[in-house]
């Protein structure tokens, strides 16, 4: 059986004079299996939307304007080179977009593109290590999506823009070629929705509810560092001054003008936190893993369990009587830790939000076998109390067979969770306080950093073992034996 | 506690003392460097007491630290080991890094002009992380090159850890 046309045809009527090479249509591709994909018509206008906006917008006002009615704006010198460039930008995008097709071929994907400059790109199907789609705003507004490839090198290969359903669809095909399925039994039923991409055969393990992004991000400690400060300064504007606050109901815009900024920090703050997470779903979707995030743009990516270099579980301290977590993930690869919490693109967060049963059912999605409650926890010593006076009953250090957790932080209790097969090197430092109360702290290196993962305070001689014993862990923990021997694969 | 930094089995392969001279001559050159412009500017804008007083200051750091570069390097040592290098150094803060072989992505040999001159060269196992900073400075180009060999034949790139 052939690739059904209808999942990697060109399309008929968006050629625009661009010829699609015959053996990508039709009952040839039984024999060659080569499909031709052409971005979306929209793209160049997608591309250059900032630019179309502000040409709308400047002629409109100047139509609006006139009062004689509708008149292109007079031909001045600004206006006629503003013109020009926005036509020569969109003519570029234009030629780029007809210069530009993703090709699947036997076991690649190729990218051409390049109007002057022609580049290929190629795409090796079993070198696939995650794909993401995306979109951002501009290309949501009209449907429009774009794909991220990422081969573990820099950067990542993108595919934009194809219509939502066009890139879920292609994402599943490269997903499913990745596994090692051959064309013919690629499945094709596809199916996304505006808030979701969820195909068929997808399963929802996790959704986080709006409402408690919300509370997450007014009960974070960022919010309240914005809040308490205004709390205070108002409690003693009104607690001292009674007259001062006649004073302010005969002049409202002094309050206006100090308390307005203030609001809506706090109100771009939550907006971002609750935007940028809405309708969180992690979905289990056949062999691999993968969120859904994102109001004003949609973000789907895998989640390359493989690839984790370490986890880390936090609890800011008014999560804590609510019992919620958060979790961060570093990623080998171009996903890269972005910290940026309002960023939408791929992003480290695992977990916004989320009970501690939820943390469980994704670290045990993640790491099967992996169980935090037999892991024995090591605290501190009694003598290293007065360097840890606030966060002494909670720091600490365990590992079993497969990953080594450090606990930390004060304010915010942190986990971090490394597989041995993913330690670096170690390192055991000691200063002079330590020295003189025969403590030490061991350090384990990994390829990318949520945090230090380090055994803090810790009696010399266990840190000695920890050491030694971490370094024979790390030695022996190989790709073959991660956790619940996981299949490498792409995710 | 004193063997809390002591090898495992092995002793400690130590660094050349030579290395001193090359940290003692890059610490008296930017030294000139900071008291002459500092002492310039005060003799010219204030007093000359002034920039004698930092004259002297700076050669009293400059003993000091002239002293302490030598014992400095002394605590420097490593011992390669079958299946891991373990790495130490340090005065106050000490400390004593575990690298498995099996987490080596490249070795790197460099020598600069003044470690060349003295016929010493730097040994650097690079990871996959940052923190590793497993570089064993001061070594005899000799010992380097053996230790750069050895290391590479041991196998590198095995990709274990990523």
């Amino acid at each position: 059986m052939s690739i059904p046309p209808s999942r990697f045809s060109g399309r008929p009527g968006q050629s625009g004079g661009h010829t699609v090479a015959p053996d990508g249509l039709g009952p040839q591709t039984a024999t060659t299996e080569k499909v031709i994909e052409k971005p979306h018509p929209l793209t160049p206008l997608v591309r250059a939307w900032v630019l179309v906006l502000a040409a709308l917008w400047t002629i409109g006002r100047e139509m609006l304007n006139n009062n004689e009615g509708f008149r292109l704006p007079p031909l001045t010198w600004v206006t006629a080179s503003g013109a020009v460039i926005v036509v020569g930008l969109l003519v570029m995008a234009y030629l780029d977009w007809r210069a530009t097709s993703f090709v699947v071929d036997h076991d690649e994907l190729r990218i051409e593109s390049g109007v002057f400059t022609k580049t290929s790109q190629r795409i090796r199907f079993d070198r696939i290590q995650s794909i993401d789609i995306t979109e951002p705003f501009a290309a949501r507004l009209v449907g429009l999506a774009e794909i991220t490839i990422d081969v573990g090198a820099e950067g990542g290969h993108r595919l934009r823009y194809l219509s939502r359903a066009r890139a879920a669809a292609v994402r599943d095909y490269l997903l499913a070629r990745a596994h090692g399925v051959r064309p013919a039994e690629v499945a094709t039923q596809v199916s996304t929705g505006i808030l979701d991409d969820l195909g068929a055969g997808e399963e929802v393990l996790v959704r986080v509810p709006s409402s408690r992004l919300l509370l997450g991000a007014v009960l974070s400690h960022e919010f309240l560092l914005i809040t308490v400060p205004l709390l205070i300064v108002l409690a003693m504007m009104f607690a001292n001054d009674p007259l001062g606050l006649s004073g302010l109901r005969d002049n409202p815009w002094l309050l206006l003008g100090a308390i307005l900024p203030v609001l809506g920090g706090m109100w771009t703050f939550v907006v971002h936190r609750v935007i940028g997470q809405w309708h969180y779903a992690f979905i289990r979707s056949g062999p691999g893993l993968k969120i859904t995030r994102g109001l004003t743009s949609l973000t789907s990516q895998s989640v390359p369990r493989h690839r984790i270099q370490s986890l880390r579980i936090a609890q800011p301290l008014w999560w804590r009587p609510l019992k919620l977590f958060r979790i961060d993930m570093a990623v080998l690869g171009n996903n890269g830790l972005a910290t940026d919490e309002d960023q939408s693109g791929a992003n480290s967060i695992l977990l916004p939000i989320g009970s501690r049963a939820e943390v469980d059912l994704i670290l045990r999605t993640i790491w099967p076998g992996l169980d935090l409650e037999t892991i024995d926890i090591q605290p501190s010593p009694a003598r290293a109390r007065w360097l840890q006076p606030i966060s002494h009953g909670w720091v600490g250090w365990g590992a079993d067979d497969s990953v080594i957790m450090t606990r930390f932080g004060w304010l915010t209790r942190v986990q971090m969770i490394v597989p041995h097969a993913r330690v670096q090197s170690l390192a055991l430092g000691q200063g002079p306080v330590l020295r003189r109360l025969g403590l030490a702290t061991v350090t384990v290196h990994t390829t990318q950093m949520l945090a230090t993962c380090a055994a803090t305070n810790i009696a010399w001689d266990v840190a000695r073992d920890l050491l030694f014993s971490e370094g024979r862990r790390a030695r022996t923990a190989r790709m073959s034996d991660l956790i619940g021997g996981q299949a490498s694969g792409p995710q | 506690m004193d063997d809390l930094f002591a090898p495992p089995a092995e002793p400690w392969q130590r660094i050349s003392p030579g290395y001193a001279t090359v940290l003692r001559v890059r610490m008296l050159v930017s030294l000139v460097i900071l008291v002459g412009i500092t002492a310039t500017m005060l003799w010219l804008l204030t007093d000359w007491r002034w920039s004698a007083g930092v004259v002297v200051a700076g050669a009293a750091y400059a003993a000091w630290q002239w002293v302490r570069l030598a014992r400095w390097v002394r605590t420097w040592g490593f011992a390669e080991r079958d299946e891991d290098l373990y790495l130490t150094h340090g005065l106050w803060v000490k400390e004593l890094t575990v690298i498995p072989y099996g987490r080596m992505q490249a070795v790197k040999v460099e020598s600069g002009p003044i470690t060349r001159a003295l016929g010493l060269a730097s040994v650097e196992l690079v990871t996959a992380s940052v923190q590793s900073g497993a570089k064993i400075p001061g070594l005899p180009a000799q010992e380097a090159e053996r230790l750069r060999d050895r290391l590479t034949a041991i196998g590198i790139g095995d990709e274990d850890g990523l």
